[in-house]
Parts: structure tokens; sequence; C-alpha cells
């Protein structure tokens, strides 16, 4: 169903303005509950026609199921993790971000949703994810998530990187902006 | 019936700059190879990941060197070892390769990380003599004997297959400090 719905990528990227503020909040089946001014600017959707629909509307076709089940894998469990994402614009033209989602609690702890506070990467590493989520998307086609996932490890040791240190090389500015952001506004 | 020519096989060379990566699990099969490995064997990584190791051995490799090299790795020693490859156009390529041992969080073998560079082509004129000796001996007597073989040419040379290796090819760059500090933890 989704499908029919979303727009075929036109190949087009949208250069995504650095120092401007992205957030967006999903709850635990992954329906959005909220999208700030900048992220349904640059998606081309009204927040109306975000609203209650799965996140996955945003999500590029070429964003390999490896990652996704790492997401998951890393949140469902608590874990405020950080992912590089190609967004799918209503258009069909795409942009990226790079998501740090953080996990949010009620006063129980139990998980009740998720906030997710998107920033720009550099040139350089939208040509390098191109790359490696195309391999990581071959890979599993054939040969599963599991092997998908295997390779972006694999290609981490072989890097002698740890997953947060290779995200943070992405980052046009470091991570601290967001942490400083929020202090700002109190989130 | 005319008899296919095959076409003769061309040595592929390697940029000493350039490192191939692979991983394989303990059962052999490949998990992971980066691209200088897609580059030079032709082979994309759909093709590669989830193959045996094997599919890339070339026919004029003895199989003690092989059994040697999984002897060590499998019981976590280091070692280093120089190969003839076969790429998926026929055509071939010596490297010397060096393992590093993945463990689990219960310090059990997980995976072994294999790292290829290229190699002098003077080693590969001393070697390649040895490896034509050892596997025609294998084609008339066995892996037993070619063991033996290998074994007396070490003794007369008064050194270890290790000190055999290094003293024809001495790793070169950023590898080199890495797997000085391998050993010392091996």
């Amino acid at each position: 169903m989704l499908d029919l719905l979303v727009a075929r990528p036109t190949g087009i990227e949208l250069k995504v303005k650095p120092n401007r503020l992205i957030i967006s909040k999903t709850n635990l089946d992954g329906r959005i509950l909220s999208i700030n001014d900048y992220f349904v600017e640059i998606s081309g959707y009204s927040e109306s026609e975000l609203v209650n629909n799965s996140h996955e509307m945003l999500r590029h076709p070429d964003m390999p199921r490896s990652i996704c089940q790492v997401i998951w894998n890393n949140i469902q469990y608590g874990k405020r993790f950080k992912v590089v994402m190609k967004h799918l614009a209503k258009n069909g033209n795409h942009f990226w971000l790079v998501l740090d989602i953080e996990i949010k609690r009620d006063s129980d702890g139990i998980i009740r949703n998720y906030l997710a506070y998107g920033e720009p990467i550099s040139k350089k590493s939208t040509k390098l994810f191109e790359h490696l989520y195309a391999k990581i998307k071959k890979i599993e086609n054939i040969h599963g998530v599991d092997a998908g996932i295997e390779y972006l490890f694999s290609y981490l040791d072989e890097h002698k990187l740890t997953y947060d240190e290779f995200i943070e090389k992405c980052l046009n500015k470091k991570i601290k902006l967001i942490d400083d952001l929020k202090n700002i506004f109190k989130i | 019936m005319g008899k296919k020519i095959e076409p003769v096989s061309k040595e592929i060379k390697l940029s000493y700059k350039k490192h191939i990566v692979s991983k394989t699990n303990l059962k052999g099969i490949i998990i992971y190879a980066n691209d200088y490995f897609t580059e030079i064997s032709k082979y994309s990584e759909v093709e590669l990941i989830g193959s045996p190791h094997n599919i890339l051995r070339h026919p004029d490799m003895p199989s003690v060197m092989f059994k040697i090299m999984w002897d060590s790795i499998e019981n976590g020693r280091h070692i280093s070892a120089i190969i003839k490859n076969r790429a998926k156009d026929n055509n071939h390529y010596w490297v010397r390769a060096e393992f590093e041992i993945q463990r689990d969080v219960k310090g059990n073998i997980k995976n072994y990380i294999a790292y290829r560079q290229a190699v002098p082509k003077k080693v590969v004129k001393e070697i390649e003599p040895l490896y034509k000796k050892l596997l025609d001996i294998e084609k008339a007597h066995g892996i037993n004997e070619s063991l033996e073989y290998l074994t007396g040419f070490l003794e007369e040379k008064d050194m270890s297959y290790q000190q055999y290796i290094n003293y024809l090819a001495k790793p070169k760059g950023v590898h080199a400090k890495f797997f000085e500090a391998m050993k010392k933890l091996f």
C-alpha cells in the first residue's frame, strides 16, 4: 500500500540547511506523533499528512533494511542511537540527515516514544554513505539482513572505528550542537 | 573436436598502498570483503559473501600451505603466508596474507580477518619453485609427504616456517607496525 502512496525517487538531492532545528517524535509503532516546521518544510508534506502515519513515508527506498534493523535493535532496548538516514521527500527528491534518536520514558521508566534530532551531513559523507548503503542493500537482498549487518560492522573493523566514531566523522559540526540547542530550548 | 585454447593467465599487480581485507567465519565462509578485494578478484561482494574462501584457490598452490595456515589460526596463533590466488577471470595475483583472530565476549574464536598485500617479485621467484615441488609431491604421494619435504627444507635453512616467510618478505607500511604489535599479543 505504501508503495502506491509515495513518490518514485528522482535522484535529486535536497540540501539541508545547517543550524536549523530538525525534530520528529515517533511512537513505539513508528508512527509520527509530531514533526517540527523545518522538517515539514524540507519533506514537502504538510504536518497533517505526516502525523499518525508511519515514519517509513520519509524513508528512502535506498535505505538498507539492515540499517533499520540495527536502529531497532538498539532503541527497543532503550539505547540512544545515531544513524545516517536517506529521506524521501514528497516529490521524490531526497535529503540526508544524521539522526540522533533519544528514548523518552514515562515516570515509571517505560519507553513511551522516540525523539529524533536531525542534522545535515558533509558532502563527502553523502558520497560515502551512498556507496556503503548501496553495497549493504545488494548484500542483504541476496544474503539477508544478518549478512548486511555483518558487512557494516566488518567495514568498521577494517577502518578501526567504533560505530560512534564513524558517525561523529560524518557530521558537518560536532553533535555537541544538538546538546547545546536542547539546553537552550529546555527539551 | 577442436581443442579449446585457454588464454594465458596474467598476473594482476597489487598496489602496495592498498590492502585486500576479508573476514571469514570458523567454517571458512567469507562474510566480509572490502572494495579492493572485489576490484582485484573481479568477484562482487554478493559473489564472495557466503562463498568458501577456496573459490580463490589457485591450482598451483600446494594444499600443505593451507593446512599449516589453518592449523595455526585455529589454535589462535598468528601466521603469515605467501599465497597465489586465482581471480574470477582466471588471472592470478600473489599476496602476503596476515591474519587477525576475532574473538567473542567469552574469548572463543569467532572470525578470522585476513589482510593481504602485494609481494615483491623476488619473493615470488624464490617461493614459486618450492610450491611447485610441494605440489608435485602431493600429486604423487599426498599431503603427508609434502609436509615432510617442507619440514626438511626448513630444517636445512635452520628456520621455522614463520622465520622463513619473514626472511623472504617483510611487511610494509602501517600494517608492519600493527602486526609487530599483534605478534607480541600472541
